[in-house]
């Protein structure tokens, strides 16, 4: 039975006044549970379109719903991300002067969550991505996979449904891209209800999508299309 | 971690800007709580020589620009003493010299020797002057102590030399900081013959106070009626324009601390774009954003605050035995004092912080995000 988590029709993200059609008529629905991957040269919109579901842009015109909520109409964008979305950066953007665990806390600042619960969740998170012993460093002295993976966990803080992520595996070498792919997978089979869509270049990272969608200019190039992982 | 944990951690990691802040707070409380302490003291001194003597109430001439300005003519002495109700009225002429450069503010009370005991006087050493006395003095047991004086002691006054011939005290700071001696002689030699600076008044049982004094203003107009500390402020302009340049003080105070406290917050806020768009995108409302950047400046002004009073007690000590204060003023801290700082800091670092953390609330996650 169909369960459209994100629903994008005929969207667009213009800046400059319109000289600039980052998305140009998108249209796409994701599932819920389906991990999404989004590739495409630079500038063809994908990190922009990523935006736009967090709700940290708004689209210029066209419809998306997210979970059901119209992003043009969100009277509360910052309730609505900590709530529904987790976000993953490229660059992972952690707080340099905070240690690992109290980098995932800050996400729960706001929620209902005690400070020994948010602490006892920062914990949990860490240990389910391996760093339970890094838990109190700063990132300054993690490498990137380990960043990453924090990030992943803060990005994961207060379960919500659809993780975003703009190029995680970008920064990368091979083994932290291998391990980040295992997290994922891992992280499909406890919690199938959760929604992914993986902005990537990576050709590996795509492959273990559901689907991938290919885009250019703004757009989508075909329909997406199931990967070649997924449909073995 | 708590909020209050981050809070500190920020402000933890920008160590040197976070201490030249607090400092910039504290220097601010520095300045209004000293000047503030000194003004309370000039005021409380000045007041308690007024209410010296047992006296109901005081009478000066009215409108002068400081109290101790007054003329009164000797005569309107006799005539207060008459007004229904009045049961004492003694004049007393009050002087400051250079007595020397330890002691540049030294206060003279010429009173009649009769008037010691009604104005007040105990004498601790010796005996009083004699009535008709031209080289006898009473010294004040604090001016004593200051000037290492004791009864048979000579004392040099404005080029006059004079034996101590007791020690006296009025229970006040400032009257026990001073020298007595009688009226003729201190209007001998201040060429203010027949002039007295106030009145003392002391009523008789059951008399109306405020009938009393409305009669003596009513009789000379020249003159007012002094009672309370208020009614001091509005009779003493020298101790308005000293009101106004503390209120002055205090405003350009957190004008001037609030300025730093912004430059240094503004600063950090554009080091801490990223930081902010990190918190907006995993969620942070603006509010919370507004919210820890205020607090943050609420720490360092309460650090501030506290360092500031902590700075002002040091200092007033000092000012406390400086030579140009030595004897004449005497600290004293009250609740005000403390608000004082409190205020002021608080108005320093609300002034200072709430431009940078609107900024911060402002910034779109994205594009703070982008910030290099």
């Amino acid at each position: 039975m169909s369960d459209p988590v994100i629903e994008a029709a005929d969207l667009h993200k213009h800046f400059d006044g319109g000289l600039v059609r980052a998305v140009d008529g998108l249209d796409i629905v994701v599932e819920r549970g389906e991990m999404l991957g989004v590739t495409g040269p630079s500038g063809c919109g994908k990190s922009t379109f990523l935006h736009m579901v967090a709700a940290l842009t708004r689209p210029t015109s066209g419809k998306l719903l997210v979970e059901g909520q119209d992003i043009l109409g969100l009277s509360d964008p910052s309730s609505f991300r900590r709530d529904r979305i987790g976000l993953v950066f490229q660059l992972h953007n952690l707080l340099p002067h905070l240690t690992a665990r109290e980098n995932v806390e800050v996400a729960m600042f706001g929620t209902r969550l005690s400070r020994r619960r948010r602490r006892q969740r920062a914990r949990t998170l860490l240990h389910d991505v391996d760093l339970s012993d890094q838990e109190e460093r700063p990132p300054t002295r993690l490498s990137g996979g380990e960043r990453q993976r924090v990030a992943l966990a803060r990005a994961l803080a207060n379960e919500p449904p659809i993780l975003l992520a703009d190029e995680p595996t970008g920064s990368l070498d091979v083994r932290s891209v291998d391990r980040t792919l295992d997290l994922l997978a891992r992280l499909r089979r406890e919690r199938p209800e959760l929604t992914i869509v993986l902005v990537t270049h990576d050709p590996r990272v795509a492959g273990a999508c559901d689907r991938v969608l290919h885009m250019a200019d703004g757009r989508a190039t075909d329909s997406p299309v199931r990967s070649r992982s997924t449909e073995a | 971690m708590s909020f209050l944990g981050l809070v500190v951690r920020n402000l933890r990691v920008r160590k040197v800007r976070s201490v030249l802040t607090a400092l910039a707070v504290a220097v601010g409380v520095l300045a209004v709580v000293t000047l503030s302490l000194i003004n309370d003291s000039v005021r409380s001194s000045a007041l308690a020589l007024l209410q010296t003597g047992r006296a109901d109430f005081t009478v000066a001439q009215s409108g002068v620009s400081d109290v101790l300005n007054s003329n009164i003519q000797q005569v309107d002495v006799a005539k207060v003493g008459a007004v229904p109700g009045v049961s004492t009225a003694i004049g007393a002429l009050v002087a400051t010299v250079r007595l020397n450069s330890t002691y540049p503010l030294f206060l003279e009370i010429g009173v009649d020797a009769k008037d010691l005991h009604p104005f007040g006087i105990r004498i601790l050493q010796g005996r009083a002057y004699s009535p008709d006395s031209t080289d006898e003095v009473l010294l004040g047991y604090q001016a004593a102590d200051n000037l290492h004086k004791a009864v048979g002691d000579e004392i040099t006054v404005d080029g006059n030399r004079f034996t101590i011939v007791g020690i006296y005290s009025v229970g006040q700071a400032l009257g026990d900081s001073a020298a007595m001696m009688p009226l003729a002689t201190l209007q001998t030699y201040q060429r203010q013959g027949g002039l007295v600076t106030l009145m003392f008044v002391q009523l008789a049982p059951g008399a109306d106070m405020a009938a009393v004094r409305q009669e003596i203003t009513d009789q000379m107009p020249s003159l007012t009626t002094i009672r309370t500390a208020a009614e001091f402020g509005r009779a003493d302009r020298s101790l308005q324009l000293i009101n106004a340049a503390d209120e002055g003080s205090r405003v350009l105070a957190i004008v001037v601390g609030g300025l730093i406290v912004m430059s240094m917050m503004t600063m950090a806020f554009i080091e801490r774009i990223r930081e902010f768009g990190v918190l907006r995108a995993v969620g942070w409302p603006r509010r919370r954003v507004l919210g820890m950047v205020l607090s943050e400046a609420g720490v360092l002004g309460g650090v501030g605050a506290a360092a500031g009073v902590g700075m002002s007690l040091c200092a007033v000590q000092l000012l406390q035995h400086s030579s140009a204060l030595s004897g004449f003023v005497h600290l004293q801290y009250t609740a005000g004092t403390f608000w004082r700082a409190i205020y002021t800091a608080a108005g320093m670092t609300v002034l200072g912080a709430i431009y940078p953390a609107l900024r911060a609330a402002a910034l779109a996650p994205l594009e703070a995000l982008r910030h290099e």
